[in-house]
């Protein structure tokens, strides 16, 4: 199953619009991440949205990742250069 | 790490419970620039013992300051204001008004609930490195329009700094009130002035509030500072119109006091009308100064004023008014 982004900030009404990233969610709501998606946010913070906002108190991740270990691990090390 | 660029830092801020005790970020501002930086005063021991240089240094007291440069967001803005030397007040159903007054509050506080001001911490991530900055308040501030934007730039102190995890950003949309949001309004100054139509002659609009901020440091054993103190607010503004009519010259040399307003919004014209927006209102402004001249041939005959914010009987000297969506509790 794919990366899930649940976003519940108490201070902002429902459906007020998030950015993480560069995906967007909306606040009470929740957003599947697409392959792509989830590749280019990899991209270009070289850390998995699991690994971002894992320990977020706002936003929620579930799910896992579409891509297999090999392709994480190759655009990680893209970055390391 | 390879070297960063600002664009790739980040600032959050979140209330605290508990003064100069760290909360992680809750609300993130898309800022312009920040300079907020450990400021200390090291001891240097001039020992005489037979040399010409200090021949010890010793760590001293510490705090935090510095100015955060952002464009006026109603998202993020009341806490901000929260952070400064006022008496907030909130009304609505959402989105909300948050009122902010001026207080006589000697040092700064933090208290849970909508009518208390709070202190604030601040972390910025610098190249993705992060620093936690305690116990912040806003000690002075400066609203100007700027390319039609209005902008503000809130000048932090602090109590500490220390080393803290990485956020995790949640980024609103941007609301920016642009160069269609703002209305400019003069009125006999009262507690609560009757202001007519529009003025549109203003060129430029800045207003600022000084609330004389400084830390404390006592002795203890910590260097960090105890507490931030406030002094004597003054408070002004600052424009300049089109001369057309010698009414507010008059108004000077008279001592007149005049009410100004600057109310800016986004899907109406009327902060009670609009969707975001914020009214920064001089009740009783004194100008200062008021200068006219020929400057040259080809120059326009413009009014230059700075009008001094005083205190008004059974009122407030000034009061600024932000709509925003953000639901503070």
């Amino acid at each position: 199953m794919a990366y899930k982004l649940e976003v519940d900030h108490p201070d902002f009404p429902k459906d007020f619009e998030f950015d993480l990233d560069g995906i967007l969610v909306k606040n009470k709501g929740s957003r599947t991440l697409t392959e792509d998606e989830e590749q280019a946010f990899l991209s270009k913070n070289f850390r998995t949205v699991k690994e971002v906002y894992g320990h977020s108190t706002i936003v929620k991740v579930t799910g896992t990742s579409e891509l297999s270990s090999k392709e994480v691990k190759a655009i990680k090390e893209g970055g390391e250069g | 790490m390879p070297a960063g660029l600002g664009g790739g830092g980040k600032v959050g801020i979140a209330f605290e419970t508990t003064m100069g005790t760290y909360a992680a970020p809750t609300v993130f501002v898309p800022v312009l620039s920040e300079s907020l930086k450990y400021t200390e005063d090291k001891y240097y021991s001039e020992q005489i013992r037979q040399q010409t240089i200090v021949s010890d240094v010793k760590s001293s007291y510490y705090h935090v300051e510095g100015d955060i440069e952002m464009e006026v967001d109603p998202t993020n803005h009341p806490y901000w204001l929260y952070a400064s030397r006022h008496t907030p007040s909130k009304t609505g159903a959402g989105p909300f008004v948050y009122k902010f007054v001026p207080s006589s509050a000697g040092s700064a506080s933090t208290a849970a609930g909508t009518t208390t001001a709070k202190t604030i911490s601040i972390t910025v991530v610098r190249n993705g490195i992060v620093f936690g900055y305690t116990g912040c308040v806003v000690g002075s501030f400066e609203y100007t329009i700027e390319d039609g934007v209005l902008r503000c730039t809130m000048s932090v102190l602090g109590l500490a700094e220390a080393v803290q995890s990485a956020p995790t950003p949640t980024w609103p949309a941007p609301d920016l009130l642009g160069a269609d949001a703002h209305h400019v309004y003069l009125a006999a100054s009262g507690v609560t002035p009757t202001f007519g139509a529009v003025d549109v002659n203003f060129n430029g609009f800045t207003f600022r509030a000084n609330h004389n901020a400084e830390a404390q440091n006592r002795i203890r054993a910590d260097r960090s500072a105890s507490y931030i103190s406030f002094g004597v607010t003054e408070a002004e503004i600052e424009s300049e119109l089109d001369f057309l009519t010698r009414t507010d010259y008059d108004n000077m040399v008279a001592n007149t006091t005049r009410a100004i307003k600057l109310e800016s919004t986004n899907g109406g014209g009327t902060l009670a009308a609009a969707t975001s927006g914020i009214i920064l209102q001089g009740n009783r402004v004194s100008y200062d100064a008021y200068d006219i001249g020929l400057e040259g041939m080809g120059d326009l005959i413009m009014a230059g004023f700075t009008g001094r914010i005083i205190g008004i009987a059974g009122g407030d000297a000034y009061e600024i008014s932000v709509k925003s969506p953000a639901a503070i509790t």
